[in-house]
């Protein structure tokens, strides 16, 4: 592990020294400014086109920081775990190399260490949830996580071509039984090419694929305590056969995502819609592997598909005031099919495939921005109210639990410079999500396993549950050298569910932009 | 510059096109729904000229789904989902001789049609008017450091008939398959035989008469394993014993007071007799036949079989078998979990009863399986249930009988 940290350490001044140069003559006020301005994230989904990466900013910029962070949970989904506390390192660059090359990148390394999962072995639940490999222990786990990204646009009379790779390496273990040791890995790769309509508006196409892969081991130290793992289908369910028969299991996951944009010059306009194709299985080997023999079984496939679309549109008013909104809409459905087997033959057998589990989620945002500039200071507003509908079902047995929620909120940002060496900014989200309908409680089936049952019942208050957020941060830039400045950052969130329960997310973080 | 550029954007381009279309290759699955299929069954068997009663339970492989369904008229149709089923069916019949007797059998099949037909192969329980195993023992204890305590095991069987029975000749067997690993052996022969891995045998000379309604106990020692940190029972009264002194990492030691029951057969090393703590295996008592002997008996029931591995190679092996005929009573011990068949034919039971719930349970250390107790005989003990269902004839996880030493 040590090693592994002193070539990401030796990655990240090799990242310093190529960028060092990124940064070009600004004013402080101008240059966080730049960095921080809400409507790069507001065009976050424009930018998933790497071929508008040439417009993702007016100046070059870096950024290398290290950051802290701390959670804790008084209400939680037992699986994600009740704390953890987090150390990152971490940087990232935006240079144009030249006036039509663009290169971007960045890296990060950060060690996690989550107490108390339960009913869950494996990572990435966002992916593998429903598949996960679980147990009524659970204990604290330790995650290693290595994140590359880099991307180049370039930009030619009539066309903008622009690429991106990123790769994620994740290393996870727990140190009591059972003992999971999960390593994944994660390819990205997109390309996209934007085309230039006349002077003020680029029509774009993306592509991109993904391969991810997990690799799941679960040993037990103790040989007469080895407390049962299960295979999980959804919603409770498990195969019965391979649980406690396997101790391990092989996520392998390929996606491919096809991107529409299209915006004008200034990205003050832009619509973006996409859709994304994915295959999650999962394999499990029983037995030891030789060299003849299969004792490989593929027991569970999800299919995923995702459709996303996004327009916006600001108004610069005058100099000072823009005004605009956005609309953006996410769905996303996951198909879980079981593998069924046969041992009556004496040799395992595949015999049917069976669609079992269906999750789906749906997102409409709509955003409405403000914002007022002077010299020296920005405030900008954006109230928003989303309506989000989930659904998750298994049809054998047949159970569901159905939420239709809906946030409201609002997003502020003020930055203020305090002279020509300092500058302050605060941002806060401040939102509550209020459950409109849920299913009923019955509609879940429960099992005889009272651990299990616990976990599903859990799970579905946490997510019938209302709660206030805000999460808030203070920013503080000071500039020590003509082109480099330090920041520091000290943020907050603050979750209070309706049944009384808190939790609390602190975070501090120190870094330099440059 | 640019043309280099432009050809490796086409280049990552084709390769991302080249990858989505070759992913879309995949291997052609049926994919079915969950509509049940219409399951016909038919129940063989010799001499039976009709179907009394008839309950059958299925259990599917997959899900572990447990569905239990009485057939009373024909047709014998039923609905079940798709999948892989193990069918044990328990029931009454009327045979051409007028005579109306217990049957059972089981059926392995995959229900994967939408309409299917399953026959089920009938045998005539097998009573016997001599002891039944009222209760074992095989999960043994932990000290309270969490050890494994490798003594203190026993076997309880009881007279549950009406007249004196003697002990003499008693053969105590355990299992060579074990309930977790469902192999395709060749030769299958659990319709005519038992096959074993282990056999104790009381000799005919230290045989002793038992009351109707007494026990006899044999343990693997005949001592006090309960101290200050095992919390063992009180075997000292045990009536036979089967003590190991060549392994010396066992520990046992001879109790000179009580008769030793001999290892007749094992396949372990040092000739042991030691039963699996989570109880994956079956166990039986029988008596040999007139005229038989051990000599005669290891020199003629060799069992060699095989049976296909994951690997794709062949898997030999060598046991011992005991005809069903010769057999008293048995009873077949699983962990639910991981249970995937019975070791001991559906003629001499036909469910299986267990300690704990999951493999490796921590639960079930101390408990044992009993018989269930269903009234009292005229001179005051019990009477237990024999249906040659230990899944209704036994208590799962029991509380041992024990707890305050060999009480008769």
């Amino acid at each position: 592990m040590s090693a592994n940290y002193s070539k990401f350490l030796t990655f990240i001044i090799c990242c310093l020294g190529i960028s060092t140069q990124a940064q070009d003559s600004l004013s402080l006020y101008q240059n966080i400014e730049n960095q921080l301005t809400q409507f790069r994230i507001l065009n976050s989904e424009y930018y998933c086109n790497p071929a508008n990466m040439a417009g993702y900013s007016t100046y070059s910029f870096s950024n290398i920081g290290l950051n802290y962070q701390n959670l804790n949970k008084e209400t939680y989904l037992l699986q994600e775990g009740k704390s953890h506390k987090t150390f990152s390192l971490y940087t990232n660059s935006y240079k144009a190399i030249t006036k039509n090359t663009t290169l971007w990148g960045g890296a990060s390394y950060t060690s996690t260490q989550t107490k108390n999962v339960q009913w869950n072995n494996t990572l990435d639940l966002d992916r593998t949830a429903s598949m996960v490999i679980a147990d009524s222990v659970g204990g604290t786990m330790n995650l290693q996580t290595y994140r590359f990204n880099g991307g180049l646009a370039k930009n030619f009379t009539k066309f903008t071509l622009g690429g991106e790779v990123a790769y994620n390496a994740d290393l996870s273990y727990k140190t009591q039984d059972p003992r999971p040791k999960n390593v994944t890995s994660d390819l990205y790769l997109k390309v996209g090419a934007t085309y230039h309509l006349n002077s003020n508006y680029n029509i774009g196409l993306s592509a991109g694929i993904n391969r991810y892969i997990q690799t799941s081991t679960i040993k037990f130290s103790s040989e007469v305590y080895q407390n049962a793992l299960y295979q999980m289908n959804g919603l409770g369910t498990y195969n019965f056969y391979f649980s406690n028969k396997t101790e391990n299991a092989f996520y392998s996951d390929f996606s491919h995502h096809y991107l529409f944009t299209f915006g004008t010059a200034d990205d003050l306009f832009t619509v973006t819609a996409g859709t994304l194709f994915g295959t999650l299985t999962k394999d499990v080997t029983i037995g030891n592997s030789t060299s003849t023999g299969n004792n490989s079984y593929e027991i569970n496939r999800l299919e995923l598909r995702k459709n996303f679309a996004s327009i916006i549109k600001v108004f610069n008013l005058t100099d000072s005031y823009k005004i605009g909104g956005k609309i953006n809409y996410h769905k996303t459905n996951k198909t879980g099919t079981e593998v069924l087997y046969s041992n009556n033959t004496g040799i395992l057998q595949k015999i049917l495939e069976k669609e079992n589990y269906e999750f789906s989620n749906s997102e409409l945002s709509f955003n409405v921005v403000l914002q007022y500039q002077n010299n020296g200071s920005t405030v900008y507003l954006q109230p928003f109210y989303t309506v989000s509908q989930t659904k998750e079902s298994k049809y054998d047995p047949a159970s569901q639990q159905n939420f239709d929620d809906y946030f409201a909120g609002i997003k502020l940002w003020y930055l203020q410079q305090l002279n020509k060496t300092n500058s302050l900014s605060f941002t806060a989200d401040i939102y509550q999500r209020t459950v409109k309908k849920a299913s009923d409680l019955n509609m879940l089936t429960l099992s005889q396993h009272q651990g299990i049952n616990q976990w599903l019942i859990n799970d579905y208050n946490i997510k019938n549950t209302n709660y206030k957020a805000v999460q808030a941060a203070l920013r503080y830039d000071v500039k020590v050298l003509p082109k480099q400045s330090i920041y520091a950052i000290f943020a907050l969130d603050y979750f209070k569910f309706s049944n009384s329960a808190v939790n609390t997310q602190s975070t501090f973080s120190l870094g330099i932009t440059f | 510059m640019n043309t280099r550029f432009l050809f490796m954007f086409l280049a990552v381009m084709g390769l991302t096109l080249t990858t989505v279309s070759c992913n879309s290759d995949d291997d052609v699955n049926t994919i079915v729904d969950n509509t049940p299929s219409k399951l016909t069954l038919t129940f063989t068997g010799s001499n039976i000229e009709a179907i009394t009663t008839m309950s059958v339970e299925f259990k599917e492989t997959n899900t572990g789904a447990v569905t239990t369904q009485d057939f009373t008229t024909e047709p014998f149709e039923t609905d079940l989902k798709k999948g892989s089923y193990t069918a044990i069916a328990n029931g009454t019949v009327k045979l051409t001789s007028g005579e109306e007797v217990e049957v059972a059998g089981t059926a392995v099949f995959d229900l994967t049609q939408d309409t299917q037909s399953v026959n089920i192969k009938l045998t005539i329980k097998a009573f016997s008017e001599d002891f039944i195993i009222e209760e074992v023992f095989f999960t043994g204890v932990q000290t309270n450091e969490g050890k494994n305590y490798n003594s203190g095991k026993y076997f309880k069987l009881t007279n549950n008939t009406n007249k004196v029975l003697n002990t003499g000749g008693l053969l105590v067997m355990k299992s060579e398959l074990t309930p977790s690993s469902n192999h395709d052996i060749s030769p299958e022969i659990r319709a005519t035989d038992f096959a074993v891995n282990g056999v104790l045998m009381i000799p005919a000379e230290l045989g002793k008469e038992v009351e109707p309604g007494d026990f006899i106990v044999i343990a693997d020692m005949a001592a006090d394993h309960k101290a200050a940190n095992t919390p063992g029972y009180n075997l000292t009264n045990a009536d036979y014993e089967f003590p190991n002194l060549e392994n010396a990492t066992l520990g046992q030691v001879d109790n000179p007071n009580v008769p030793d029951a001999v290892v007749i057969f094992s396949t372990m090393n040092y000739n042991m007799f030691f039963m699996n703590n989570r109880g994956l295996e079956s166990y039986a008592i029988a008596r040999f036949p007139q005229g038989e002997t051990v000599e005669s008996w290891l020199a003629n029931y060799k069992y060699d079989y095989e049976y296909p591995n994951a690997a794709g190679a062949i898997t030999k092996k060598s046991a011992y078998k005991i005809p069903n005929s010769w057999i008293l009573d048995g009873v077949n011990c699983a962990v639910p979990a991981t249970w995937e068949h019975n070791p001991l034919h559906a003629s001499i039971d036909s469910g299986y009863t267990s300690c704990g719930t999951i493999n490796s349970d921590p639960e079930r250390f101390g408990k044992t399986v009993r018989r269930i107790s269903i009234g009292t005989m005229e001179n005051g003990k019990p009477i237990y249930k024999d249906t040659n269902n230990s899944d209704v004839d036994f208590t799962k996880s029991s509380p041992s009988s024990f707890a305050n030493g060999i009480v008769h």
